[in-house]
């Protein structure tokens, strides 16, 4: 199985290189030119380290070197060989639709015209007999009335009438019937006569044009009337029809099998301008709506979702666009701070206070130090989860050590964190959130922030609290975007705001750690919190 | 000279402050997109200097404000912004020059003084004979609220028409700026072009914008007919 396999990727190889380079195929074919050949054999070379092939290559390798024509023989062998399935498999849907109903349709058209053909002998032969014995009975009740004339009378010479008595010699007969030879010999028309069958005889040795229909009927003192019956209307008929149906079927065929291609193409053209919007979406890679048929069917539910797919992949995109260009501009801005502040200096440097210089560029490039930390953070959350394997930090000892920080804030931060609740994380992302809360919460904070660590079912939940003016409920999602600015009335004036990465780096930690950030409303005031997975060993 | 920067980053703006104050200009500088556009309104300014993300107001509404008021002070946008289309918006909104961050400085100090040189007479970012307006940034034409569907040769009749209100302008200078150079010769199809125009913003307003002046060319009424 596996050689044959390679046998046929072989022969399939050997068609594209001859696709190719088709004059390579002719110089394969000269002998003399070896060069060429290697050349179209390179393909096969490149891939020699295989070894399940390497018998069937060295077999191709001797018939390359017998000359050309093996070498065509093998390509047309491999061709073949492939198989009726290979073929089958290779033909479009359209093509494999009407083959299937055209065969079906082949075989209903063959079948009906057989039964037809049938039916009309069945039902001929059946009126032969009918009229022979009609005959036949009339000719029984003359004789039986003594009244029968010689020759016996029969209608318009369609049929032949023979009586014989009871030694089985024929006493009477009909103008043109043999009076010496019975027809059927006496016992077979007695026997036959009795059970009402009839018989079919064959004309010629009889002195008859054709096939004949041949009953008998009893009739009085031992007398039996035998009476044929010419085949040769009834096969008239029966070639007519057979000949109509010769040739009406094909037609038949042939117009049925058009109609289904021409349905099965009309069925299939939602596919196919399916196909072609995606290909367009693949040439263009703008992801856009593909043509949705009108009639409530699979391909239309499948372009609905398809196009669903696809909407999201555009909003995929945009969300990914606008990110790089937020991150762009959130870089570029210090940075242009920087070069501007030392371009001027450099530029004008009379009168210029150099320390106050080097303070404002410090500043800017600590801002930009702290956005490409910020950055590089949420892009290994992002990617990785957790950058180390977690390891059991207790939140309420990390909540008084960072509240501990703010002790200088320009509001109190007040720490409601008794007892030690263990979870299993990076200390440094846990103290990150806590820091960017608090960060948040003292800079809104009228009077005091309160953080509290407190346990919550399976889970521990950590608050931050502060008394500001809050957010309107409809931004609270927004506030953890990245780069999302609430605030319009801020400006970067002072140092005070960020980049607006804080929130979204608390939301990617605690997702990172198995946990949920949200934010709400606190009355007056802004409520954080963050629920953490409570570790397993406490 | 003077100059306004308006611009969020305190910084970034002291230093532009600084070095345009060396080379002579008086600089205000505004942090805030309200601020910006109250400032440039009132304080009849030269040139000014404008950021595109601020707090509050954004550059982009503040300089479509100005060009609205029909103020046609030099404008220069400064932008951490540099996607080609946030760009082409900000100057198909009037603006007239665009620099993205991180810049020279002294590439902007000299585009300042160019844009200086050039002055502040109107140039509006969409083009009106009295109703009838023309919006090269969009490519759209209106008749009041109407808007009007031209073919591309229309729309670049109507824009070197428009461009010049209430003169007359002669076919072959209307051959020679609107069709290819040397493709066409016939006068004819300015007329046969003149005519479709006048079809469609004319003829369904009753009115009469496009007009012809016998043995001279065509003239767009300034007051829109």
């Amino acid at each position: 199985m596996v050689d044959q396999r390679t046998g046929t990727g072989d022969a399939r190889q050997r068609d594209a290189v001859a696709q190719r380079d088709p004059g390579a195929r002719q110089d394969a074919s000269a002998p003399r030119d070896a060069g060429a050949r290697q050349d179209a054999s390179a393909p096969r070379d490149a891939d020699a380290p295989r070894s399940d092939g390497d018998a069937f290559r060295r077999d191709e390798g001797g018939w390359r070197d017998e000359g050309a024509w093996r070498y065509e023989g093998a390509r047309r062998w491999g061709r073949w060989w492939r198989g009726p399935a290979w073929w089958w498999r290779r033909r479009s849907l359209r093509a494999r639709l009407t083959i299937i109903t055209s065969a079906g349709l082949a075989l209903a058209l063959g079948a009906a015209a057989v039964l037809l053909l049938g039916a009309l002998r069945l039902s001929l032969v059946r009126s032969l007999d009918d009229s022979a014995r009609q005959g036949a009975l009339g000719v029984a009740a003359l004789a039986d009335s003594g009244q029968l004339p010689d020759p016996v009378p029969v209608g318009a010479g369609t049929i032949t009438i023979q009586v014989l008595d009871a030694q089985g010699r024929i006493t009477d007969a009909s103008s043109g019937a043999d009076r010496l030879v019975p027809l059927l010999p006496p016992n077979v028309a007695i026997a036959i006569a009795q059970t009402g069958q009839s018989r079919t005889l064959s004309g010629p040795p009889l002195g008859m044009p054709s096939l004949l229909q041949v009953v008998a009927v009893r009739a009085s003192d031992g007398r039996i009337v035998i009476a044929a019956v010419s085949y040769a209307q009834a096969e008239d008929s029966i070639t007519t029809l057979a000949r109509v149906l010769l040739i009406g079927t094909p037609l038949l065929f042939a117009l049925l099998a058009l109609v289904i291609w021409l349905i099965t193409g009309y069925t299939l053209r939602p596919i196919a301008e399916l196909r072609k919007g995606a290909a367009e979406v693949t040439q263009t890679g703008v992801p856009r709506d593909l043509p949705v048929p009108p009639a409530r069917d699979e391909v239309r539910s499948l372009a609905v979702t398809l196009n669903d797919m696809l909407s999201r992949l555009a909003a995929a995109q945009q969300r990914q666009r606008d990110l790089v260009s937020d991150t762009a501009h959130e870089l570029r801005s210090p940075i242009a701070s920087i070069r501007t502040q030392l371009e001027v200096a450099l530029d004008h440097p009379d009168g210029l206070d150099w320390l106050e210089t080097a303070r404002d560029v410090h500043a800017d490039t600590l801002r930009l130090a702290r956005l490409a930390e910020d950055l590089l953070l949420l892009a290994r959350l992002d990617e990785q989860g957790l950058t180390r394997p977690g390891k059991p930090t207790d939140l309420c000892a990390l909540c008084g050590s960072v509240a501990e920080r703010y002790a200088a804030a320009r509001v109190p931060v007040l720490a409601d964190a008794p007892g030690s609740y263990l979870v299993l994380g990076d200390p440094d992302a846990l103290s990150r959130v806590l820091v960017n809360l608090l960060d948040n919460a003292v800079r809104h904070a009228a009077s005091q922030v309160t953080v509290s660590v407190r346990r919550d079912g399976g889970s521990v939940l950590l608050t931050v609290r502060d008394d500001g003016p809050g957010i309107p409920a409809r931004d609270i999602e927004r506030a953890f975007g990245r780069f999302s600015r609430l605030d319009s009335a801020r400006s970067r004036t002072g140092d005070a705001g960020g980049a607006g990465l804080g929130l979204a780096i608390v939301r990617a930690a605690a997702k990172a750690h198995g946990g949920t950030a949200h934010l709400r409303d606190a009355g007056p005031g802004l409520l954080a919190e963050v629920r953490l997975p409570l570790a397993a060993a406490t | 000279m003077r100059v306004l920067v308006v611009e969020d980053e305190q910084r970034l703006a002291s230093a532009v402050r600084r070095g345009l104050n060396a080379e002579g200009f008086m600089v205000d500088v505004a942090y805030d997109g309200v601020d910006g556009l109250h400032l440039a309104r009132e304080g009849g300014y030269d040139a000014v200097v404008l950021d595109l993300m601020l707090p509050g107001m954004s550059g982009y509404r503040v300089c479509e404000q100005l060009r609205a008021e029909r103020n046609w002070v030099p404008v220069l946008i400064l932008s951490a912004k540099d996607g080609e289309y946030d760009q082409a918006e900000g100057l198909d909104l009037g603006a007239d020059d665009y620099l993205t961050k991180p810049f020279s400085y002294v590439v902007l100090a000299a585009r300042l003084r160019a844009l200086l040189r050039r002055g502040a007479r109107p140039r509006p970012a969409v083009l009106a004979a009295g109703d009838l307006s023309l919006d090269p940034g969009s490519r759209t034409v209106r008749r009041a609220d109407a808007a009007i569907e031209l073919t591309a040769k229309e729309f670049a009749l109507l824009d070197y028409l428009i461009r010049r209100p209430g003169q007359v302008v002669s076919k072959s200078e209307l051959l020679e700026h609107v069709w290819d150079p040397g493709s066409i010769t016939d006068l004819n199809v300015v007329e046969v072009y003149a005519g479709y125009l006048r079809r469609k913003i004319d003829t369904p307003f009753g009115r009469n914008a496009l007009q012809t002046v016998r043995g001279a060319g065509y003239r767009l009424a300034a007051d829109g007919g």
